[in-house]
């Protein structure tokens, strides 16, 4: 089996900060992993473990079946794409592009065909002869991805590749990559804290905080059924709202209270909870992705909520409405001191689940207008239901 | 803004005053070189030679004898004296350059037990002034049998220029964007693999600078040399030229000349280094 295996690997730094903790983590052969989290999660420090820039100190890494742990980065047979492109600055592109071929000890005349062979394939043969100096953003990018690429190694890593770039390039190349990534199927760990990026770009996407994975999946795993808050709350643009509520048994029925609005969960998507019935009576976070509203006109639809528009975003296609709470749950927050407060304070390291201000997907055509009420529904089997304890998602 | 003529009249003035100021004193030494001896002690004096000659110059290079009676040196010293000097002066760069450019290196690359101690006794011997610590250095250097020695002189020469040239390589080495260095290392270098094709060629310009500095700083050294140099064999140009003033007569014509060849191999080093010495004053310290 080759591909790139991590195993149990952490990296405390000189200073006694653990960066990362007992990651473990399996790149198959020709897969593309991206590897997401918020800054500071240890996401680079993985990869510079990975590439032999820094030390593991704990804990086993093998590369195409090799363990590497302990050699140095030259020995490793990877290939790195910086942030910063790191290209020479004395060399030409075909220098730059050429060097890790060079100091493999290859013949010249080999060398050039490699050269002209990656520049073709990412388009930058006119560019060969200049000077890093004498290139834009995107095609110093380029020169990185192509001395990644010359040198058919048995892996990649990337860091960020493309948070230098401006948006609309960036989104050309995820596709340029992901294309040149199936083409080569090479191994490789992409690095983001981009999760659009993560998503649109990865086999499967690893999503790492404070040093460790919280959970590991495809794209569809991660958005379907996150593991935890924050994991829910880490995937979607925008992220997905949190709000806490209560579970209670009516007739027999699961239904969620949100306020005074209730959530009646459909037979089949309870049955597939077993741990709901548990949480009969108890507090539960309750989370629901903007695009899971559906505005109503009808007053009497029964699973509908009202809510008072604060603030509407149009982006031509899609129409964001945000609102702070619903409408129903105002007084009752207000006069407990439950509400949205609490699910800030069980995870208040989350920024996206402290604030209070909810958002909705809808429709371009819908008629809304700040500061009068809207009436939404909620579609109740994409309702996603946490343990306020532990975070975790109720299974 | 495009300058006033008015402005642009000033400052063509202000220019032409400079040049005058600094190569007045170089073209009165030319024509006096070119005077015979009685011509530079006529009252009133004369400043353009009647019958120009480059006697003095052809002494000096080719080993002939002038001189004043009563001087310590003659025209035909001159020569060894130059070669001393240019000798002491690329040994010490080249010396000075190996070590400052690995010890810059190190400092800013990596961290070990003392490091910045070290880096802090190093630079702080930059403060302290040569002459306050001259009758030691004597005393030392005699104790190590190293007076009239090129090995000796080679060595103070190396040790006052060093801790600049660490530092200056220190910074700008730490300027240097660490990745590139990595990418090296990831692209099948050893550390000094890395440090030798990548860093390296980006200190270029650092390289050339220190380099001219060094080599101007000793070529110009007097007070080192006086002291620790005594022989034909190692007394630099410096020295050589002050004993071509006798104790009642001097010959000026062949002081000068002496003097205005001295100053051609400096004045060829700061015009060919003089681009790279300005990017690493002003680059940000
Ligand atoms: N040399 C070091 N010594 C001590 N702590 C360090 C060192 N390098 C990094 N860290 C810490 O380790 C943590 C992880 O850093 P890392 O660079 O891996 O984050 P990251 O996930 O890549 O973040 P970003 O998205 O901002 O690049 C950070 O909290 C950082 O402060
Ligand atoms: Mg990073």
């Amino acid at each position: 089996m080759s591909g790139i295996q991590l195993e149990r690997v952490s990296k405390e730094f000189p200073n006694g900060f653990v960066a990362v903790d007992g990651i473990s983590l399996d790149v198959a052969d020709g897969e593309f992993m991206a590897l997401v989290g918020p800054s500071g999660c240890g996401k680079t420090t993985t990869l510079r473990m990975v590439a032999g820039l820094e030390e593991a100190t704990a804990g086993t890494i093998r590369i195409g079946d090799r363990d590497v742990t302990d050699l140095p980065p030259r020995k490793r047979d990877v290939a790195m794409v910086f942030q910063s492109y790191a290209l020479y600055a004395h060399m030409s592109v075909r220098g730059n592009i050429g060097f890790g071929l060079k100091m493999a000890g290859m013949p010249k005349a080999e060398i050039a065909s490699r050269v002209d062979e990656a520049a073709s394939i990412l388009g930058m043969t006119e560019l060969l002869d200049r000077k890093p100096r004498e290139l834009s953003g995107g095609q110093r990018q380029r020169v990185a991805m192509g001395r990644a690429i010359v040198r058919r190694p048995a892996a990649f890593l990337m860091d960020e590749p493309l948070s230098n770039l401006d948006a609309k390039l960036r989104v050309e190349m995820r596709g340029e990559i992901t294309a040149l990534q199936r083409r080569i199927e090479t191994p490789t760990l992409y690095v983001t804290h981009d999760q659009t990026e993560a998503m649109t770009m990865g086999d499967r996407v690893a999503i790492l905080r404070d040093g460790v994975i919280e959970q590991l999946g495809t794209p569809g795993e991660l958005y379907e059924s996150p593991a935890n808050m924050f994991v829910a709350s880490f995937i979607g643009s925008p992220a997905m709202n949190l709000i806490n509520g209560r579970c209670e048994m009516v007739d027999g029925r699961v239904t969620i209270a949100i306020g005074e609005a209730r959530i009646t969960i459909p037979d089949a998507v309870a049955a597939a909870h077993s741990e709901l019935r548990g949480f009969a009576g108890r507090e539960v976070c309750v989370g629901i992705r903007p695009e899971d509203f559906i505005d109503v006109a009808d007053p009497a639809d029964d699973d509908a909520v009202d809510v008072v528009v604060t603030r509407s975003e149009s982006l031509g296609a899609e129409l964001f409405v945000y609102f702070e709470e619903f409408a129903h749950a105002r007084a009752q927050a207000a006069g407990a001191a439950g509400g949205l407060g609490n699910v800030g304070s069980a995870v208040d390291d989350l920024e996206a689940t402290c604030r209070s201000t909810m958002v909705a997907r809808l429709d371009r055509d819908c008629e809304v207008a700040v500061g009068e009420r809207c009436r939404l529904r909620i579609d109740p089997t994409r309702v996603y239901l946490f343990d306020p304890e532990t975070t975790g998602a109720i299974r | 803004m495009r300058p006033t003529p008015a402005a642009n009249l000033v400052r063509v003035a202000g220019v032409t005053l400079l040049i005058l100021w600094s190569l007045g004193p170089i073209v009165m030494g030319v024509m006096t070189s070119m005077s015979t001896q009685p011509e530079t002690q006529q009252v009133p004096a004369r400043w353009i030679p009647e019958d120009p000659t480059l006697d003095n110059y052809r002494a000096l290079l080719g080993g002939e004898k002038i001189s004043s009676d009563d001087a310590a040196a003659d025209s035909s010293q001159y020569g060894r004296a130059i070669v001393n000097t240019a000798l002491a002066t690329v040994v010490t760069t080249a010396i000075v350059l190996a070590i400052s450019v690995c010890a810059g290196y190190g400092f800013s690359r990596t961290e070990f037990k003392g490091s910045k101690q070290l880096l802090w006794i190093v630079l702080a011997t930059m403060v302290i002034p040569i002459f306050t610590i001259v009758v030691a250095l004597y005393k030392l250097m005699a104790e190590l049998q190293l007076i009239n020695t090129f090995a000796g002189l080679v060595l103070v020469y190396a040790s006052s220029t060093a801790p600049l040239a660490i530092w200056l390589f220190y910074n700008y080495v730490r300027d240097l964007p660490p990745d590139p260095e990595e990418a090296a290392l990831i692209d099948g270098c050893t550390r000094f693999g890395a440090f030798r094709r990548v860093v390296l060629p980006q200190m270029r310009s650092g390289i050339a600078a220190l380099t001219a500095i060094v080599m101007l700083f000793v070529w110009g050294q007097f007070l080192i040399p006086l002291l620790l140099t005594s022989t034909e064999e190692t007394k630099p140009v410096t020295v050589i030229i002050t004993e071509f003033i006798g104790k009642y007569t001097t010959n000026y014509p062949l002081l000068t000349a002496a003097g205005i060849l001295a100053v051609i191999p400096p004045a060829i080093i700061a015009l060919v280094l003089n681009r790279h010495i300005r990017g690493m004053l002003s680059a940000g310290g």
